[in-house]
């Protein structure tokens, strides 16, 4: 090894770098806003020096637009600093406010306004997002000199933002404005038609190998229901997921909820209509995207596009509606395919609109392996949980074959009356399992059947995902038992999938709403558990979970401790001083208590500070909106007894897309043919395709339509 | 005299004496270090006049009364905006001890002084150009090799010197050195070059052709060192008064709000030959009820171009104006105008600057 003397060598500092003569300054110029200026300076002082995470500058008198939340840059030695504005604070020299109320108020004729002005500082707090040494082998953490600041460029947003280091596909979360003007090829200042300028705006991006794994994962949304717009965003960042991970190539699917209304029943609805349907949007008040929403689109790189590629939502039947009575041994769902819809537990029961809908029913046998999900927690003792486990080792598939299977334990017991046991288990154990087990049907209403059930080809909420696929669970209308049931069912279902390497995507995102409710702190068991095991390992396993609640505090700590990416949106005082939120600033915490919808704070893994953005409206259209239109009856609703046969082809797994018919054509060839022959079509299309295109000689469309040219010829 | 504004580099106070004082120990030059000694403004603080006492209390030479008797008249008020005071000037030193060479103390002061802007919205602003700032060694003029040597490299290293003590008449002895005296002459010495260095930015100021088109008016703060026209001094701590007997019984009764008649001093020893004559009176800024029978009045010293009754009023209500905002940072805010307290600040930072790293700052 030679050693050299650094110190002797004229082309080397003391500190061993290259006597450089570019300045920081000079060389990441392209990191400051020099058109805009200079709009403060960084002031540390005894009491508050600058540090290495947050520094303090005071705000020039004319730098007006500058506000917490926005990025700013200043200089260290050898370095750029970028930070995120945060608290603001007004000094004056003035000691008390009673000096001001004696200086207008001790005498008459002084209440006007005062002579000389009192000056007023401004300074802001900035925490430090990132620092970008001259040497790009030295993580610099010097604090900011006092100096000038300016209003950072995209250039240094990014760079804050840790978009160099991004390793996987950078996806747009929201978008960041800040305080200075965005500008023309000219370098003037861009202004809108009422004259004000355009703020400069850039998207904040978060790395996919920090979002989806495997570097990190996991994405929480918190805040208040209504205010918070969680699942809008929630969409929002899935639909970015989809476009960005489809334009790599890589694949991708969702599962997601939901649990209230029709909010998730309609995200395969543009929230931008089509020509035909303008009217409709018009008439019941939907939001359409605003012309500044379509700008953010186009700034983010994206489409403002549904999820119409493969949108299926799965729901129970109805309480008393699940098919398999007392006898049946088995019902065949694919059979009943044309006769589905209103019996299910979905509000989305139009049939024109019915083709995403698919049917969810249990029977009993895989349930026998959680007996903890099916029966209170005081009911399940040791004796109880042991007969369980007889039956399922005795292979009972349904309720009608354990009916029959206690009537065989009955007429054993009337045989040997002497007896008190059958095969170990005592017969008061065996009536109360009876006894139990006798309300499940009702308990489970709608979910589980009597008979074995036999799916066929009908899709299964816990079967393999297509590409692209949007996968919704309704349990909106369910009642508890089933919801917890039906949750903690398909995602360990999806689970094992993930262990087994039979997801049939690269990624498939979870999305669990009211995640208080499903994995509380504190809690332990079921369904808390696999979301903790998700949580932890899901990002090595292709699974990760989107998770949401109203108070992060009383969210399990292992969750939120995995998410390598947190947003927030308005909280409530209640909920802002629990400890989940003791890393926030104090200023941070008095903006989300008011933050407008919209508006939501990010925390990622390459974020050293977390920061505010916005985000446009959504994709898709409002459930509550697509409820009146698509799925209401009179002048609102805009469906034709064709756009059911349409949806169905237009969600075919691998179908090309120019074999994919328009719905005007749809409609043109359903025109004159009844309704039932229609759904007929729409059911044997989507039977025949219920796997997707496999063929591909395949044509739906032309099946199809031979199938509504024989109903309009048949006499 | 050297004036300039930087801060920086080689051209600070601290650089220069330090540079100095190596030499000095590098030469073997018999000299003792006080720079670790705080500045003399704060030894000095509240010493009044230091070292420029009569000798024998305080000396009446009389007034002429120039609007009658000399009585308390009610200052008419005025809005703020009928003020017509719109530049305010200031000067602020420090001085340091630096060295001690036998019996006597080397000093070296650091004065600035400026003009402060009060623009239309209330807003305060250093005028450009008018920021003097200046080093000079204080040395007494004693025979003493030493003394000589020290002097000799100061001049060389391009900066002034000036001798505290005061003028001799040819063939007098020298008065016995005391390092106490000399000290305090050191002091008297910095606020005489402030003195004249705020005289010399006044001089500059009201030759400027804009002055002259002008109709705004100049506040000094202290003693208006020239008659300059449309400027007026407010002096806000004496210790001696020019009224006496019943003239002072109704100047330390006046009211608030209220002035003493003007009068014109018969003797002007405080000003040089080119002083010219001024016209004083008193005002009561604030209710001095219970407290000192000085609290919150101040000497207006004005050009003799003001005489009228009306013109006194006016320039009275002026200064009323300026009670509020009131600087309550500072102790002495009763009689401190607030653009004062304000230019004092800028100066004061300037000082900082000028002597960071200072060993006794």
């Amino acid at each position: 090894m030679t050693v050299v003397d650094l110190t002797a060598h004229p082309a080397f500092t003391a500190n061993g770098h290259h006597a450089s003569t570019t300045s920081p300054h000079e060389k990441y110029a392209n990191f400051i806003d020099e058109a805009t200026g200079v709009i403060g300076r960084v002031v540390g002082s005894e009491k508050e020096p600058s540090g290495a995470h947050v520094f303090a500058f005071w705000a020039a008198d004319d730098a007006t637009t500058l506000d917490v939340g926005h990025i700013v840059v200043a200089f260290s030695e050898e370095a750029a600093v970028v930070g995120v504005v945060d608290e603001p604070r007004r000094f004056s020299d003035m000691k008390s406010f009673l000096d001001d109320y004696f200086d207008r108020r001790m005498e008459e004729g002084l209440g006007g306004e005062l002579i000389t002005r009192r000056p007023e500082m401004l300074v802001f707090a900035v925490r430090v997002l990132a620092t970008r040494h001259l040497r790009d082998d030295v993580d610099s953490h010097r604090p900011a000199l006092g100096g000038p600041v300016y209003f950072a460029t995209p250039a240094a947003i990014d760079y804050a933002l840790g978009r160099e280091d991004f390793t996987g596909i950078p996806i747009p979360a929201l978008m960041h404005t800040n305080g200075n003007a965005a500008r023309d090829a000219a370098g003037l200042p861009i202004t809108m038609p009422d004259g004000n300028v355009v703020f400069q705006r850039s998207p904040i991006w978060i790395d996919s190998d920090y979002l989806l794994g495997p570097e990190a994962g996991h994405a929480n949304w918190t805040g208040q229901s209504g205010l918070a717009t969680k699942t809008s965003h929630a969409v929002f960042l899935l639909s970015a997921v989809f476009q960005k991970l489809k334009a790599k190539g890589r694949t991708v699917a969702a599962l997601m909820f939901n649990v209230k209304g029709p909010d998730l029943l309609w995200l395969d609805k543009p929230a931008r209509p089509e020509p035909e349907d303008e009217a409709a949007y018009e008439a019941v008040g939907s939001r359409l995207l605003r012309q500044q929403d379509l700008d953010a689109y186009t700034a983010l790189g994206l489409e403002p596009a549904p999820f119409d590629g493969c949108f299926r939502i799965f729901a129970p039947f109805k309480a008393g509606q699940a098919p398999g009575g007392h006898g049946d041994a088995t019902v065949r769902l694919d059979e009943m395919r044309s006769s589905l819809a209103g019996k299910l537990n979905t509000i989305r029961d139009k049939p024109s609109e019915f083709g995403p809908v698919q049917p969810i029913l249990l029977d009993l046998g895989p349930l026998l392996g959680i007996p903890h999900k099916l029966f209170d927690f005081g009911d399940l003792d040791d004796k109880l949980s042991s007969f369980i486990y007889e039956m399922r080792d005795l292979g009972i598939q349904s309720l009608n074959q354990f009916d029959d299977q206690m009537a065989e334990i009955d007429a054993y017991f009337e045989a040997e009356p002497s007896k008190t046991d059958w095969r170990g288990h005592h017969k008061y154990t065996i009536q109360k399992a009876k006894n139990r087990f006798g309300g499940l049907h009702h308990k489970f209403g709608g979910l589980l059947s009597r008979s074995v059930v036999q799916p066929g080809d009908v899709p299964q909420v816990d079967g393999p995902f297509a590409n692209q696929e949007l996968r919704v669970v309704d349990i909106a209308n369910c009642k508890t038992d089933v919801q917890e049931l039906l949750v903690t069912r398909v995602i360990e279902r999806v689970w094992r999938m993930a262990e087994l390497q039979t997801l049939g995507v690269d990624t498939v995102i979870i999305f669990v709403d009211e995640l208080n409710k499903y994995a509380a702190a504190g809690s332990q068991g079921g369904l808390r558990d696999t979301l903790v095991d998700i949580a932890a390992r899901g990002r090595h396993l292709n699974v990760v979970l989107f998770g949401a609640q109203q108070f992060r505090s009383k969210v399990d700590g292992e969750i939120l401790g995995n998410c390598g990416t947190s947003f927030y949106g308005r909280v409530g005082d209640e909920e802002i001083v629990n400890a989940a939120y003791r890393s926030l600033s104090e200023t941070t915490k008095q903006e989300l208590l008011g933050l407008k919808k919209g508006r939501l704070l990010s925390r990622h893994a390459h974020f050293r500070a977390p920061l505010f953005g916005t985000f446009p409206l959504k994709p898709t259209i409002d459930g509550m909106m697509g409820q009146r239109i698509f799925n209401g009856q009179g002048d609102t609703s805009v469906s034709h007894h064709g756009d059911g046969l349409w949806a169905v082809i237009r969600n075919i797994p691998g179908l090309p897309p120019e074999r994919v018919p328009s719905r005007h054509e749809v409609r043109t060839a359903c025109e004159g043919v009844d309704p039932r022959e229609v759904e007929k079509a729409m059911q044997q299309v989507s039977t025949a395709y219920a796997r997707g295109v496999t063929d591909p000689r395949a044509n739906p469309w032309r099946s199809a339509q031979q199938i509504l040219n024989r109903a309009r010829t048949r006499p | 005299m050297t004036v300039h504004v930087s801060n920086q580099g080689p051209q600070s106070f601290v650089d220069r004496v330090n540079r100095v004082y190596a030499d000095l120990r590098r030469d073997g030059v018999a000299v003792s270090d006080m720079r670790r000694s705080p500045a003399m403004e704060l030894q000095f603080a509240g010493a009044g006049d230091v070292g420029n006492r009569p000798p024998t209390g305080t000396a009446r030479t009389g007034v002429e009364p120039v609007e009658g008797p000399i009585v308390a008249r009610r200052i008419p008020e005025i809005s703020p905006r009928e003020s017509r005071l719109r530049y305010f000037l200031d000067g602020a030193q420090r001085t340091f001890s630096v060295l001690r060479c036998g019996l006597a103390p080397v000093a070296a002061t650091v004065v600035a002084a400026g003009v402060l802007r009060r623009d239309p919205t209330g807003d305060g602003v250093l005028e450009p150009g008018t920021l003097a700032l200046e080093h000079r060694w204080l040395i007494p003029g004693i025979p003493d090799p030493a003394l000589d040597a020290l002097r000799e490299r100061i001049a060389a290293a391009g900066m002034s010197i000036v001798d505290p003590m005061p003028d001799r008449a040819d063939g007098a002895d020298d008065p016995a050195v005391d390092f106490g005296h000399l000290h305090e002459l050191a002091y008297k010495a910095a606020q005489e070059i402030r003195a004249e260095i705020e005289k010399g930015v006044l001089t500059r100021w009201t030759q400027r052709g804009e002055w002259r088109a002008d109709d705004s008016w100049l506040l000094v703060d202290g003693r208006l060192p020239t008659a300059s026209f449309r400027s007026i001094g407010l002096v806000k701590q004496f210790t001696e008064s020019y009224l006496s007997g019943d003239d002072a019984i109704t100047m330390l009764g006046l009211p608030p709000g209220s002035r003493t008649t003007a009068f014109t001093p018969r003797v002007r020893r405080h000003f040089g030959e080119d002083s010219g004559e001024r016209l004083m009176w008193y005002i009561r800024l604030w209710d001095a009820d219970g407290l000192d029978a000085r609290h919150s009045l101040v000497r207006i010293e004005a050009p003799a171009s003001v005489a009228t009754t009306e013109e006194i009023d006016e320039i009275s209500s002026w200064i009323l104006a300026e009670r509020t905002p009131r600087a309550t940072g500072d102790a002495r805010w009763a009689t401190l105008l607030y653009p004062v307290h304000l230019l004092e600040r800028m100066l004061k930072r300037r000082l900082d600057a000028d002597t960071r790293g200072w060993p006794g700052a």
